[in-house]
């Protein structure tokens, strides 16, 4: 099979490095290393979860991707309308078909949009923009849609602040989709709605994927969240990338050390009286003074000399499942117990 | 409404009003609740169920003007010397002697965002001796300084001597969450406030203040008032929880009880609504509609225009009355009325 049939993009050694200034002269003393060294595939129409606590490094990799930020290294490779844009050197040209299909949903419906802009404006400026579409042509992509996402033709001449938060996250989503991207990179985009309207995005988020054979990367930090919407998920810690497989094994039979203690940590709801939320002591690590080895080992109950001398580097321990533990193999993790796992459509 | 003895907190039929320029929110509409002694009360409310306005009678720090308690009463049942003192915080002036005795060493709260809630001008262990400053003047700054010191090793915040000169900054957002429960203990209050204390912090962080809270409480013994979005965590942590809806008591029972056996609509909505780390793996049903604005006026029960089991022409007419459906088991709802 031709691997790049069904690859969407290939994320290759990426760093994402911020330099840590001091003093009157903004003297560079050191860096950030906000994403460090990560690779990763995502695959056409599937939604890749990523997860992990804050610093993690999970929004710097979706900005990468969509290229609010310039890496420090690595690359990035789009596969799209039988090209490949490598998406570090992008030309003009290039640059406007990147745009054309990989779009982002912000997690604030309050802060991502302009207040003095209609409805119809908002939308219809990706297309403007990128010169896509204009005048009749543009009203009638914006208004199809903004149906799509669940909101009313007549809403097209208003204004934000007439809309409630969980309106104003369709707005987003139907900015984002207006190009009709191949790509989107979500990031938290129901963190900040109400508990009742979140699932009301979520199960948008999942129908137009489906409807439109979307690919999402959908960032959060919320497990039970990415338990739900994700495909695979991919686990960051302190910039790296420690883990990344197919959701059931992941949840079930976890295989790097961090994504126990993550998984152990989640409330349950099922098993609540059981107590079956552990809590283990520590925090993440101080990013610019990071432990040498591997970066989880000083909250890590497993850790052992080597990791603290070798640091682990992400392989493939079965097929598709990657974990970057030098113990992989002989640990054996607990998860969150399995369950019917199928969708029911 | 129950029989339970050992009440510290009773709230009754409390109406709070915010009288603004675009119109009057009616924050709580007629609020009944206890809180038990030495228990854990959990909260459950999205944003405009009048959760925190609750917690502000409590601590009688509703911002006033806009804010104006139209009704109702909120009882402190403090013991003291063997017998019981009855304050009624509503009766009290809002910076007056008597209430000013009470927050900081009766009641006590613990807020959302630790970084806005202490100074950044002076050093956390300042912040958290000030209580015992205020409430006990008779005991020295050395004193003082030893149990601020001893208060912020038992919440778990490593070399307590040396960071109790630190500055807020220089602390991470769980070890200024850890500050503000020593802050908060400090003078062993009777009842702490928790609102949304963890929502700001990692999952792993939370689940550690959870754990410290439950600890402090069994060796304190003092009644916890945890107020939360997040259904999933308050089940985690609370004995008997309550579930708030624009303004009004929805639906109270034990914990277990209301997730086994939620009766609302709207709670029974809401557990549908939410994706599970552990529960089946099915399409969410959400709530339909959206939060009614907050200026509306209900005339019956605030969920009509979102409920899936509505009755046109009763539910929306008048309001209905808490029903005791099964024992200690109350809900708000004209589908229990016989």
């Amino acid at each position: 099979m031709n691997v790049y049939k069904d690859m969407l993009l290939k994320v290759e050694g990426l760093c994402k490095y911020f330099p840590l200034q001091r003093g009157f002269l903004r003297r560079t003393v050191g860096y950030i290393k906000a994403v460090d060294n990560l690779s990763l595939d995502v695959r056409r129409g599937e939604v890749l979860g990523v997860v992990g606590e804050s610093g993690c490094g999970k929004t710097t990799l979706g900005r990468c991707i969509v290229r609010v930020y310039e890496p420090t290294d690595g690359q990035m490779t789009l596969y799209v309308d039988g090209r490949e844009l490598s998406l570090t050197e992008l030309s003009g040209e290039e640059m406007r078909l990147f745009r054309r299909s990989v779009q982002m949903i912000f997690q604030d419906p309050f802060a991502s949009l302009n207040p003095r802009m209609s409805i119809l404006e908002t939308v219809g400026e990706p297309l403007l923009v990128n010169k896509i579409a204009s005048g009749r042509e543009l009203e009638e992509r914006v208004a199809k849609v903004i149906q799509q996402v669940g909101l009313r033709v007549e809403h097209l001449r208003r204004y934000p602040h007439s809309f409630s938060g969980g309106q104003r996250q369709r707005i987003g989503i139907a900015r984002a989709l207006v190009v009709e991207p191949k790509l989107v990179v979500a990031d938290e985009p129901v963190s900040a709605l109400d508990v009742s309207i979140q699932a009301q995005i979520l199960n948008l988020l999942k129908d137009l994927q489906e409807q439109q054979n979307l690919t999402y990367i959908f960032v959060s930090h919320n497990m039970a969240v990415i338990r739900y919407i994700s495909d695979r998920i991919a686990v960051m810690y302190a910039g790296k990338l420690v883990e990344l497989g197919p959701k059931h094994e992941l949840l079930t039979r976890p295989k790097h050390p961090y994504t126990e203690l993550l998984l152990a940590a989640v409330p349950r709801t099922v098993e609540r009286r059981r107590g079956q939320r552990t809590v283990t002591p520590g925090e993440p690590p101080d990013l610019a003074h990071l432990p040498s080895g591997c970066v989880f080992r000083t909250r890590c109950k497993y850790a052992k000399e080597r990791c603290a001398e070798e640091e682990p580097q992400l392989r493939e321990l079965e097929t598709g499942y990657f974990v970057s533990c030098h113990f992989a193999e002989e640990l054996t993790l607990s998860g969150v117990a399995p369950r019917v796992q199928s969708f029911a459509a | 409404m129950q029989t339970t003895k050992n009440v510290l907190v009773e709230i009754e039929d409390l109406k709070v009003e915010f009288r603004l320029h675009e119109g009057t929110v009616h924050a709580l509409e007629g609020v009944s609740l206890r809180i038990p002694q030495g228990r854990t009360l959990g909260v459950i409310g999205e944003s405009g169920s009048g959760k925190s306005v609750t917690a502000q009678a409590i601590m009688g720090i509703i911002p006033s003007p806009p804010g104006k308690i139209v009704q109702g009463r909120v009882r402190l049942y403090l013991p003291e010397n063997g017998s019981e003192r009855v304050v009624d915080v509503t009766e009290l002036p809002p910076n007056g002697a008597e209430i000013r005795q009470i927050r900081g060493k009766e009641i006590s709260m613990i807020f959302q965002e630790p970084m806005t809630s202490f100074s950044p001008v002076h050093t956390i262990g300042d912040q958290i001796m000030e209580a015992i400053r205020i409430h006990y003047p008779e005991v020295s700054k050395k004193e003082a300084r030893e149990r601020t010191i001893e208060m912020m090793r038992r919440v778990g915040i490593p070399r307590p001597e040396q960071r109790v000169d630190a500055y807020p900054f220089q602390f991470s957002g769980g070890m200024r969450q850890r500050a503000m429960i020593a802050m908060a203990l400090i003078c062993h209050p009777r009842l702490v406030i928790a609102d949304e204390p963890t929502t700001a912090l990692d999952v792993t962080i939370e689940a550690q203040i959870l754990e410290l809270l439950q600890d402090l409480q069994k060796e304190f013994g003092m009644s916890i008032m945890y107020i939360s979005h997040d259904l999933t965590v308050v089940g985690g942590i609370a004995d008997e929880v309550v579930v708030m809806y624009l303004g009004l008591v929805m639906e109270q029972a034990a914990t277990d009880e209301l997730f086994d056996n939620p009766l609302h609509p709207y709670t029974q909505a809401l557990w549908r609504s939410i994706p599970t780390i552990d529960g089946e793996l099915e399409r969410l049903s959400p709530i339909r509609g959206a939060l009614p604005s907050p200026f509306a006026v209900h005339k019956g029960c605030p969920f009509y225009s979102r409920c899936e089991k509505r009755i046109p022409g009763v539910c929306e007419v008048s309001r209905p009355p808490m029903i005791e459906v099964r024992p200690n088991h109350w809900v708000r709802c004209f589908l229990y009325s016989e």
